[in-house]
């Protein structure tokens, strides 16, 4: 199995997955870290392969959105100690926007508003970041067109202010809209399916198959969910179950079918007898 | 007298307003041009012809004076002065404000694209670029002729005045003001194009006489009708004046039964100038009426904003927004009166405050006892830009009613860690996510202007003062 949680993961992988790249993309080790003095990841371990869909499964608390905001940068969240690699770099020593730019894309559980600036305007602005010479307004115009045809996004968004009066699966879905245009090589979804109907959740989920599929580099991507449901379109190669700050057991996607049926109780009571499997 | 008062400005060494408004001198207020007041030696009822218009009805102007005559010129521990002091406007300037006119044509610099002026009002005498005069749309009429609207005038300067009965220095500026004009938009007109109301204040190089005028501006909009109206109060600066200059329009707009008026106003004067200006709007059955204000120019600014809900069905939405920057110290007072049943009024207004600046809003919704089934809603956010500049959030809610349903929220803050957060995870630099917030802090509510014309024009004129401030 190639992504155990132990900190020599990297070394014992053998993934088919990923066997253009030697490297992991990512790499999370003994990572201890909270926010206002409350220690939520516990000394957390997890790898992730160039172009690989890995879940993260677990209870409320157990620190699934933790994770997220820490490998994004959020201010409010401290890192005690442990390490984060992004393709090789230290990603910690990074500002967020540093982080966006080297690749790294969090879709936000709870997106913000941000009334006055239109998604047009933000999302050219974000994407010219990341290139030498911006895009011309034009071809910007057609490429955010072509990505919103993709997720069922109606023409009006574009001059929409960014989240403002969206409904939650709005708001999501735009979420998804800004993984398509940004191209990261790792996306991060917080809970993306949280809120959505089934009809909204294929959508998006096909939505994020597809840009896989279309981009020039395939993004990996971490998905945080309590759900099995999305896990059934996206697929992941891996299925990791945290609780109380670690990850305490991966598997196959067969483990988040197991979830499913019998509760985290199951995985949680197995966990205190046998930690780290 | 006159030589031992303080100085407000640095420059001049003029005498208070207080200790000049005798008895006397009341009595004269509006009735007789004055002579121009020098510090050290008053003149008092040098007369001198006055061609400006004088809008304000001799009723009004009697019923001022014998408030003056019993009420002093409050000072800044008046409930309503107490964030703004008085001695910050140089009232005593408007006894000397023959300078006022008030013109149809020519105009200074053009407005939005397709607009039409209406009329423009002069302070100063300082050169104006001229611009095409477009006639007039149908169904709209501008005039300076206070006879022929004597019943409209004696109604908004009357009984629908009273509530400025307290008021010693609007009595003040009532009796001293002169020209203006009245604007009618007929019964049933609806009108595409945006009409624009010109004030235009010129400041001269190297002049030692100061600037003031108190125009007074009626807009009625007629039963059925509905029009976009931008009031437009720009400058031209032609070096430093000596400062003392003062502008304090008044500005009542009615708006009669199934009637809708968008109304949008742009205060940038110069910092040689002190702003006082007082909107009005009286609502009138199932009236609607957005109102914009952007107070962004002046070195003191204070504007008092009183949306007046007298008949059933009527519905406001008032946006503002005020931006302090320097030394300048801007004041936002705002009045939400529901004097009848099943009236909405939602008013949202945001300020800014940077470098040493201070910006104070101070509002109101008050509800009269058979006021049933108001729906009332008060919104102002702050955003402060540097360590020391303050703003300051003074909501209040007066309701007499008991089947209402009224909100208000305050707010004073920085940058929000989240949105900021946001940009950044996105790639966007610290710096220009900053920038991006700001800016879009004001377009949230430029957005709010429902005229393309008027919006863009608008955007136009914001995104150039916000380009000097961040």
């Amino acid at each position: 199995m190639s992504t155990q949680t132990s900190s020599d993961s990297s070394s014992a992988r053998t993934s088919t997955k990923s066997m253009d790249h030697s490297s992991p993309l990512l790499t999370v080790k003994n990572l201890v870290a909270g926010i206002e003095g409350r220690e939520i990841l516990k000394g957390l371990n997890l790898s992730i392969n160039p172009g690989e869909v890995h879940a993260i499964m677990g209870p409320n608390g157990s620190g699934k959105s933790t994770l997220s905001k820490v490998l994004a940068g959020h201010p409010s969240y401290k890192v005690a100690s442990g390490e984060v690699l992004f393709d090789g770099q230290n990603l910690l020593d990074f500002e967020p926007d540093e982080r966006a730019r080297q690749g790294l894309f969090l879709a936000f559980q709870y997106p913000q508003e941000i009334p006055g600036v239109s998604i047009m305007n933000f999302l050219r602005t974000a994407l010219n970041t990341r290139r030498e010479k911006d895009m011309p307004v034009l071809e910007f115009r057609k490429l955010l067109q072509e990505k919103m045809e993709m997720l069922e996004m109606d023409k009006s968004f574009a001059t929409r202010f960014v989240n403002d009066g969206f409904s939650g699966g709005e708001k999501k879905r735009n979420e998804i809209l800004q993984m398509a245009v940004l191209e990261p090589r790792l996306a991060v979804l917080d809970e993306t399916d949280s809120g959505l109907d089934i009809d909204a959740l294929k959508i998006v989920a096909s939505g994020v198959n597809r840009i896989r599929e279309e981009s020039k580099n395939k993004p990996a991507v971490l998905v945080i969910t309590h759900y099995h449901r999305i896990l059934e379109h996206l697929k992941p190669d891996f299925v990791h179950v945290l609780h109380d700050g670690q990850i305490v057991r991966s598997g196959t996607r067969d483990l988040a079918l197991e979830l499913e049926s019998l509760g985290y109780d199951w995985i949680t009571d197995s966990a205190l007898s046998a930690p780290n499997n | 007298m006159g030589n031992a008062a303080k100085s407000y400005g640095e420059e001049t060494n003029q005498v208070r307003l207080g200790e000049l408004l005798s008895t006397d001198l009341i009595s004269q207020l509006g009735t007789v041009q004055l002579g121009t007041v020098q510090p050290g030696a008053v003149q008092r009822g040098a007369v001198q012809k006055s061609t400006s218009t004088r809008l304000v009805p001799q009723e009004a102007i009697k019923n001022a004076q014998a408030i003056l005559k019993k009420t002093a010129i409050p000072n800044a521990s008046h409930e309503l002065w107490r964030q703004t002091a008085p001695d910050l406007f140089p009232l005593e300037a408007l006894l000397q404000a023959e300078s006022v006119e008030s013109r149809v044509e020519p105009f200074g610099k053009n407005g939005p694209v397709g607009s039409v002026n209406v009329g423009r009002v002069n302070v100063g005498s300082a050169p104006v670029e001229e611009s095409e005069l477009l006639p007039l749309p149908p169904g709209v009429e501008w005039s300076q002729d206070a006879k022929a609207s004597d019943e409209l005038l004696r109604d908004v300067f009357g009984p629908q005045s009273s509530d400025l009965d307290t008021d010693a220095i609007a009595q003040f500026v009532a009796c001293t003001s002169r020209a203006g004009g009245i604007l009618r938009v007929k019964a049933g007109t609806k009108l595409a194009v945006p009409l624009r109301m010109l004030q235009w204040f010129g400041t001269e190089r190297q002049t030692t006489q100061s600037r003031a005028g108190a125009p007074v501006f009626v807009v009625s909009v007629e039963s059925g009708a509905s029009c976009t109206l931008l009031e437009d109060l720009d400058s031209s600066v032609f070096g430093e004046s000596s400062g003392g200059n003062f502008y304090a329009p008044r500005v009542e707009v009615v708006v009669a039964e199934k009637a809708r008026c968008e109304f949008v106003s742009v205060q940038r004067l110069p910092t040689d100038v002190a702003y006082l200006g007082r909107h009005r709007f009286h609502l009138m059955k199932d009236a609607e009426l957005r109102s914009v204000h952007m107070s962004v120019g002046a070195s003191v600014s204070r504007l008092d904003l009183d949306c007046k809900l007298y008949e059933t069905g009527a519905h406001a939405d008032l946006y503002s927004l005020y931006l302090a920057n320097g030394e300048r110290h801007v004041d936002l007072h705002t009045t939400q009166r529901h004097l009848a049943p099943h009236c909405r009024s939602n008013l949202y207004c945001k300020g800014a405050a940077t470098d040493e600046a201070r910006a104070v809003y101070f509002g109101f919704i008050r509800v009269a006892e058979h006021a049933q089934k108001t729906d009332a809603y008060q919104k102002n956010r702050n955003l402060l830009l540097s360590d020391s500049a303050r703003a300051d959030a003074i909501p209040n809610l007066e309701i007499l009613a008991n089947d209402v349903k009224c909100s208000h929220g305050a707010s004073v803050g920085q940058v929000g860690t989240e949105e900021l957060f946001y940009l950044m995870s996105r790639g966007i630099s610290r710096a220009e996510a900053e920038r991006i917030l700001v800016q879009a802090f004001f377009e949230d509510l430029v957005g709010k202007i429902e005229n393309p014309f008027v919006k863009s024009y608008v955007e136009e004129v914001v995104s150039g003062i916000f380009a000097t401030v961040v």
